[in-house]
């Protein structure tokens, strides 16, 4: 038998005969199954698969996006859809799974609010979800591990007992806006009409719901569409920062100001404010104005405005007798506003009084702003944004009364925000269970703790602004030993205690797909189509006819009561932290704020004037009293704010529920006036000592410097263009004729298949910041913790530099993203003695980690200082399971080595394999998104081929508001930055120039 | 062949009567082999002692400090975002500078036949090597991750990785290590007659055998010394472009970059002169101190002292010309960048570290247009302590008010060294003095063959010269 002879089966090589013969094993016996064996097996397997199939939990299946494989492939991820709930704002999520981890979070590019866009928020719901703080076992009076149906059982005793003598059990929730917890609230208090629900939110912002109801019929806020508006006032409103809508906000702003060619519109923004809102810092115009001046401008510009447009005559009077204040400005702004009639609006900050709501209505109303179609529209409200005073008020009735027996808190903490009226109330309360995910304030003042799922581990829906629906799909196992949900928690206590409730419901998904089932009749191919695009708009929407109640209106219209004198504080939720809940993130809180470019701390911040009348500067600690609270905070010099005003941020201060929140800012909650945000007078003590605060940028002036560059709509529709401040160097024309390439003696590289590029678009970033953490969760980006911060070593490989110009009471201020530039020339390339930083031939500036040595030579070469060094190994304290949320895409790097933007370019090669794979030789323009342009809600980074003379990039790149930063040093970033452009009259910007 | 080594040998010059004598004391041979030799025979004193304690403790701690930086990373130093060098390349430029004066006295005043330089050439070239080895710790340890140094240098490897030549830092590796070898060779081979002295004057045994190693088997024989003086002309020669190159290559790692207040064209001679200039206050640090411990005043004399606080003056001219052509050609420029470092440096926030660099290095030399002054031993020992001091700022000055505020504000930062830093800082000194001590005890400290060519008595007219003194 030859061995080269062809052959195709091991019969055909053996020449017939089978492999056991030619082994030289006996062939098995044919037939030799007795009876006994037979019953033996058949037992056995029908004993095993009973066990099998009893284990099991019950299968709810997970059906991945459309654009995704269907079936988990090891190495490929798979996409699923969910959505995001901040408070009770809600917007579409798709996340990134790698064998069955969740690894990265984008919006859902088929939602209709956030059309792929994500914020910070989002993005750090991916760290809570791996936060090793998070408690996994149920913690039961002093046993720390107990297992939950014990503790289920002990809580259903309680409230038996509780119901048994009369007495309520209050379930305190958080803002949400999830319509089957409202379902599933609504029947829990049906059947057990001993309990409450309470929505505790941890602050109040009522005034607009309260003034909506009683002069529109409304009980609830609505959201403005901002698309929808030529001309935006806001009155230390702040859409653009710390709403909850922000991103929805930001993404409709950007759309009224895409300037793509000189002819093209812009919407006007005018904030007119006392503080440094993010507003604020992107206004065309901006009013600095003490709060107390607000409803004598508000009353004069509606005066103005009714000589125009009719205004109701009690409304009318009621503005006439409020002493009227920048009467010119308001002169002004009024002509602006009727011009814009319908499309003007003014909005008015949630911590203002209610009088200022109503001029602020009545103007809206006068401009035609309300109604269906218009920018207040009242199809747009946010859901459960009903005033929760009467609710809390009831709670604190009873709780007073003596009649509360029994209180649990699912995902609510008011043991740290709560005033102390209500926490001495509440600690009365003979059994207290916490439902969270932490163990924080509330769950240490607590009985029982349930840590639940996290929202990436548990169904639920949510209505979003415009109406449509959402699910919210479990990614992945509840990591804290499989307890449910907290909705999953309560049905199995009502369970408990009546086993006759919720029929056909096992667990909230049941309960889920029943209601699901009931009110939209979605078939199964429809529920999976649901999930698959992860948003449903076929919902009939109700809305009530609007009423217009002048007299009431005219009521609300009266003196709002803030004073001049002394100084006026405000607690506003922070921006990263929110209202706290989100502490244990240290993304979050190592995230610059967009306006002081401050970590790890909040502060009281104050203008230049009123810190030089205390005498106080930066850093130097104050103690804020109003009333019995006292603060004690450091001093922020904040440009560009009022005198007599003291702003500061709640969410800091935690003292329980993590290791990272620790002894990190202040308790500000009780500078709440009544729970409520708003203006308190307070006295100021310096201390005489000094607190170290850590802001990742120093500086904030220009010195004259090219580096932003900036002008006018008016001048940039002029003629002659806008003057931009260009820098002189010697140069000759590039290929393109847009630019020039200073003089050089070496022939420029020719890029023959892709060339990477970026073009960033001034005009459209606000500063929100949503980039920095999308890249940090991208990217496998270390925090680094206050104390190195401090020292400026932070990571960010994308930062947003803010600047000031102009005077430091009227600063103009721009953001600018700053990373790495992919230099054609790259002066750090060619430092680097090893050779560990080279270019790529797609003009990829490469950074190889494991060739680094770190002699920082690049870094100090960098003229944008955009390298980031692992000073140390910032890796090391990763505790379990943290190590899963990193991008296996993405090398970790040790300390010693340098690192920096890649342009993502893990996913440019993720794109090429595709290409190539589709027989393709070039990747399509917008196949590959970078992490920070795919969250970017404004669509100001654009990424893509420059070689492809199609691709947005290449033709934004010509745009005529194109510049290169430092192009004079012939590094010739990959970088084009589009000027900034405010709609302002030309000579305010003509000014700064000169100045 | 034998006419080269004439201005050593044959001392015609020093007969004129003019001349000051540049050895006093009318030592005889004798007595030169007496005083230096006995050094090492002698036991030390109590001071000695004490000294090389006190240095061997700041050795100690700079080496725990450098286990430390080493152990747990980089960041245990000050650096940040921007100012990614500070301290760290501060000491290597300065102690790089320190050892350039030995390679210009022993090889660049031998070829200019100076012949004053036999008195202070073998702790000068002492001191180089020892600087040199301090200067070398830095670029080590300051990698962040030093165990692979040694990727710095070209070898053939597995991972067919090559430096990248287009690099300074790589130039300086070259740079570096031939300076350092070579001063090492000079070094020894003057060293080798003198050790074939001491061999004979020791009796204990250990010593005796190590010195009789060392000294290869020298005899003194003429052809001994035919060899030897060709060979050390002939390093001399070598030695003297690296005296120009290598802090020409050390300064190309700031001014080949693109940052302003580095990239500079007046770089290479203005580090040249300063390096010459620091140099020389290091040696005048050290020589008036062993003069004054070793009871050198004979040998290292007044004249000594003169003529490099002549060469101290002229190179903190130099340098003077230096800092003023920075800031013409800065504002002549017309580029902006530029403009604002050399503003920043004398009145930002650094201002005080550039103006403590003027006094030292510009004000402080001018002394020494006075003759009485630069005869003055107190004088001069505190301005060589000021150069040296004024000469740190100037590295400082230029490294971190460079980086701390570059083009984009919103990056600018300070910087501000950790106690580590410090240590290693001091270690480095700690090193230094230590070695320098551990060679002045076992190592003859003056050449004293050369310093034996230069007596009186090595005069054909001896008497002429005796009579004069």
């Amino acid at each position: 038998m030859s061995a080269s002879r062809l052959w195709q089966s091991l019969d055909d090589l053996n020449g017939g005969q089978s492999e056991a013969e030619v082994s030289g094993l006996d062939p098995l016996p044919d037939n030799e199954l007795s009876r006994r064996q037979f019953l033996k097996l058949l037992s056995a397997s029908a004993a095993l698969a009973a066990v099998a199939a009893g284990c099991r939990r019950p299968d709810h299946k997970l059906v991945p996006a459309v654009s995704a494989p269907e079936y988990q492939v090891p190495g490929l991820p798979l996409f699923y859809t969910t959505v995001f709930q901040h408070k009770n704002a809600a917007y579409g999520l798709v996340v990134k799974c790698r064998e069955g981890r969740p690894i990265k979070i984008e919006g859902n590019p088929s939602h209709p609010i956030n059309h792929g866009a994500s914020s910070i928020h989002a993005q750090a719901l991916l760290y809570t979800l791996y936060d090793p703080d998070r408690i996994r076992r149920v913690r039961l009076g002093q046993l720390l591990q107990a297992p939950l149906s014990q503790a289920l059982k002990e809580i259903a005793t309680a409230l038996q007992k509780t119901a048994a003598e009369g007495k309520l059990c209050y379930l305190c929730i958080d803002e949400h806006s999830s319509p089957t917890y409202d379902a599933l609230l609504a029947e829990l208090q049906r059947r057990f009409p001993w309990l409450r629900g309470v929505i505790l939110p941890s602050f109040l912002t009522d005034t607009a719901a309260e003034l909506n109801a009683r002069v529109l019929g409304l009980p609830a806020e609505i959201v403005p569409h901002l698309g929808r508006a030529s001309v935006i006032v806001t009155v230390e409103a702040d859409p653009l920062g710390i709403d909850r809508y922000a991103l929805w906000h930001i993404r409709n702003f950007a759309h009224g100001r895409r300037l793509r060619s000189r002819h093209d519109k812009m919407n006007r923004l005018i904030a007119v404010e006392s503080m440094m809102t993010v507003t604020g810092t992107n206004a065309d115009t901006r009013l600095r104005m003490h709060p107390a001046a607000f409803e004598g401008f508000l009353a004069a510009l509606l005066v103005e405005i009714a000589r125009s447009r009719p205004v109701p005559g009690p409304i009318l009077r009621a503005a006439a007798q409020l002493p009227h204040a920048y009467a010119e400005k308001a002169q002004q702004l009024a002509r602006e506003l009727l011009q814009a009639g319908e499309q003007g609006v003014v909005l008015v900050g949630a911590h203002l009084p209610e009088p200022l709501h109503a001029l602020a209505l009545a103007i809206n109303w006068a401009l035609g702003s309300v109604g269906d179609g218009k920018v207040l529209d009242p199809a747009y409200t946010l859901p459960n944004s009903f005033p929760k005073r009467p609710g809390i008020e009831r709670l604190r009735e009873d709780l007073r009364a003596g009649r509360v027996g029994a209180v649990l808190f699912v995902n609510v903490n008011p043991f740290y925000s709560a005033d102390w009226e209500l926490r001495q109330l509440l600690r009365n309360v003979p059994w207290r269970v916490a439902l969270s995910l932490y163990h924080d304030e509330t769950a240490a003042e607590s009985w029982v703790h349930i840590p639940v799922a996290h929202p990436l581990e548990s169904w639920g829906d949510a209505l979003a602004v415009d109406g449509s629906l959402s699910i919210q799909q479990p990614l992945i196992a509840p990591l804290n030993e499989g307890i449910g949900s907290a909705q999953d928690i309560l049905l199995q206590l009502a369970r408990m205690l009546d086993p006759e409730s919720f029929p056909g419901v096992e667990t909230y998904y049941d309960f889920l797909r029943q209601r699901w089932q009931q009110r939209y009749g979605l078939s199964e191919p429809q529920w999976e189509s649901l999930l698959r695009e992860g948003v449903y708009t076929a919902v009939p929407r109700e809305t009530l006819p609007l009423r217009f109640d002048a007299p009431a209106l005219a009521g609300a219209i009266r003196p709002s009561g803030l004073g001049r004198e002394g100084l006026l504080a405000v607690a506003l939720p922070s921006y990263a932290l929110y209202d706290g809940s989100l502490a244990n993130c240290p993304w979050l809180q190592e995230l610059p704020d967009p306006v002081t470019k401050l970590t790890w701390d909040n502060v009281a911040a104050m203008s230049p004037g009123t810190a030089a009348r205390l005498g106080l500067q930066s850093e130097d600690l104050v103690q804020l009293r109003a009333g019995e609270t006292v603060v004690t905070l450091p001093v922020w010099v904040q440009p560009g704010m009022a005198d007599g005003v003291v702003v500061t941020t709640l969410g800091y201060g935690r003292t329980e529920g993590g290791e990272v929140l620790k002894a990190v800012g202040q308790n500000t909650y009780g500078l709440l006036p009544q729970q409520q945000l708003g203006y308190v007078s307070v006295s100021l003590t310096p201390l005489g000592k000094r607190y170290p605060l850590a802001t990742t940028q120093r500086h904030a002036q220009l010195v004259g410097r090219p580096i932003v560059q900036v002008t006018t709509l008016p001048e940039y529709h002029s003629p002659e263009g806008p003057r931009f401040q260009q820098p002189e160097f010697p140069g000759y024309p590039a290929p393109d004729g847009r630019y020039r390439i200073p003089l050089t003696i070496v022939p420029p590289y020719e890029y023959k298949g892709h060339r990477w590029g970026m073009v960033i678009d001034l005009t459209a970033c606000t500063g929100c910041s949503a980039c920095v953490i999308a890249c940090q969760a991208e990217n496998n980006i270390p925090t680094v913790g206050k104390e190195q911060v401090r020292r400026g070593r932070e990571m960010h490989w994308i930062r947003i530099d803010r600047y000031y110009l102009g005077s430091v009471d009227e600063p103009r201020v721009v953001h600018q993203p700053m990373l790495c530039q992919h230099c054609e020339n790259a002066p750090c390339e060619n430092v680097c003695p090893v050779a560990a930083t080279t270019h790529s031939p797609e003009g990829l500036n490469e950074m190889t980690y494991n060739r680094c040595v770190g002699t920082r030579y690049c870094l100090n070469n960098c003229p944008y200082k955009v390298r980031r060094f692992n000073f140390l190994n910032y890796h090391t304290d990763t505790r379990p399971p943290l190590e899963m949320l990193f991008n296996p895409e993405v090398t970790v790097r040790m300390r010693g080595v340098m690192e920096k933007c890649t342009f993502c370019v893990q996913r440019i090669n993720e794109a090429k394999w595709h290409a190539r794979d589709e027989g393709r030789e070039r990747v399509r323009d917008g196949e590959v998104l970078t992490a920070c342009q795919q969250a970017c809600p404004a669509g100001a980074i654009v990424f893509g081929d420059l070689n492809d003379p199609q691709s947005q990039v290449a033709q934004l790149r010509q745009s005529d508001r194109g510049y290169f930063v430092l192009e004079e040093l012939n590094v010739r970033p990959s970088i084009t930055y589009l000027a900034k452009v405010w709609n302002a009259p030309a000579e305010e910007v003509h000014q700064l120039r000169t100045a | 062949m034998a006419h080269i080594a004439e201005p050593v040998t044959a001392a015609r010059l020093d007969q004129e009567p003019f001349r000051e004598p540049l050895v006093l004391g009318d030592l005889t041979p004798h007595d030169i082999t007496e005083k230096i030799a006995s050094i090492v025979e002698r036991p030390a004193s109590w001071k000695y002692w004490l000294t090389l304690s006190i240095t061997g403790l700041a050795a100690a701690w700079g080496i725990f400090a450098i286990g430390y930086t080493i152990a747990t990373g980089i960041g245990v130093w000050g650096l940040n975002n921007p100012v990614a060098w500070g301290w760290d390349i501060t000491n290597f430029v300065w102690w790089i500078g320190i050892g350039h004066a030995g390679t210009l006295i022993s090889a660049i005043l031998h070829l200019f036949r100076q012949r004053w330089r036999t008195a202070i050439n073998r702790s000068a070239e002492a001191m180089t090597i020892f600087a040199v080895l301090c200067a070398g710790l830095f670029p080590l340890i300051h990698l962040g991750r030093p165990w692979f140094a040694y990727w710095l240098i070209p070898y053939p490897n597995q991972m067919q990785m090559w430096v990248n030549f287009r690099s300074p830092l790589v130039w300086d590796v070259f740079a570096v290590t031939t300076y350092l070898t070579v001063s090492i060779l000079f070094w020894y081979l003057g060293l080798i007659p003198d050790l074939a002295t001491v061999r004979n004057y020791v009796r204990r045994r250990l010593p005796k055998a190590l010195y009789t190693f060392f000294s290869l088997g020298w005899v003194g024989a003429a052809r001994h010394w035919q060899h030897y003086e060709i060979a050390y002309l002939i390093l001399a020669a070598i030695s003297t472009p690296l005296v120009l190159s290598v802090h020409s290559v050390v300064s190309f790692d700031f001014s080949v970059s693109i940052l302003p207040g580095w990239h500079t064209t007046i770089f290479p001679p203005y580090f040249v002169a300063g390096a010459i200039f620091s140099g020389f206050a290091m040696v005048l640090t050290l020589v008036l101190i062993a003069r004054w411990v070793l009871n050198l005043q004979d040998i290292i004399t007044l004249k000594h002292i003169d003529n490099m606080n002549r060469i101290l003056l002229a190179t903190g001219m130099m340098v003077g010309y230096a800092y003023l052509m920075e800031f013409f050609v800065a504002m002549y420029s017309g580029n902006e960048y530029e403009r604002y470092v050399f503003l920043n440096r004398a009145f930002g926030p650094y201002g005080w570290a550039y103006w403590t660099m003027v006094f030292c290095n510009v004000a402080v030399p001018q002394l020494f247009w006075s003759r009485r002054l630069r005869r003055n031993v107190v004088v001069t020992f505190i301005a060589s302590i000021l150069v040296n001091v004024g000469m740190w700022f100037e590295r400082f000055v230029i490294i971190v008010t460079s980086l701390h505020r570059d083009f984009l504000p919103a990056s600018w930062d300070y910087y501000a060294p950790t106690w580590v830093e410090v240590s290693i800082y001091i270690g480095t000194l700690g090193i230094f003095f230590t070695l320098f001590l551990l060679f002045a005890k076992y190592i003859p400290i003056i050449a004293i063959s050369e310093v034996k060519a230069i007596l009186p008595h090595a005069q054909p007219k001896h008497h002429v010269g005796a009579e004069v003194a």
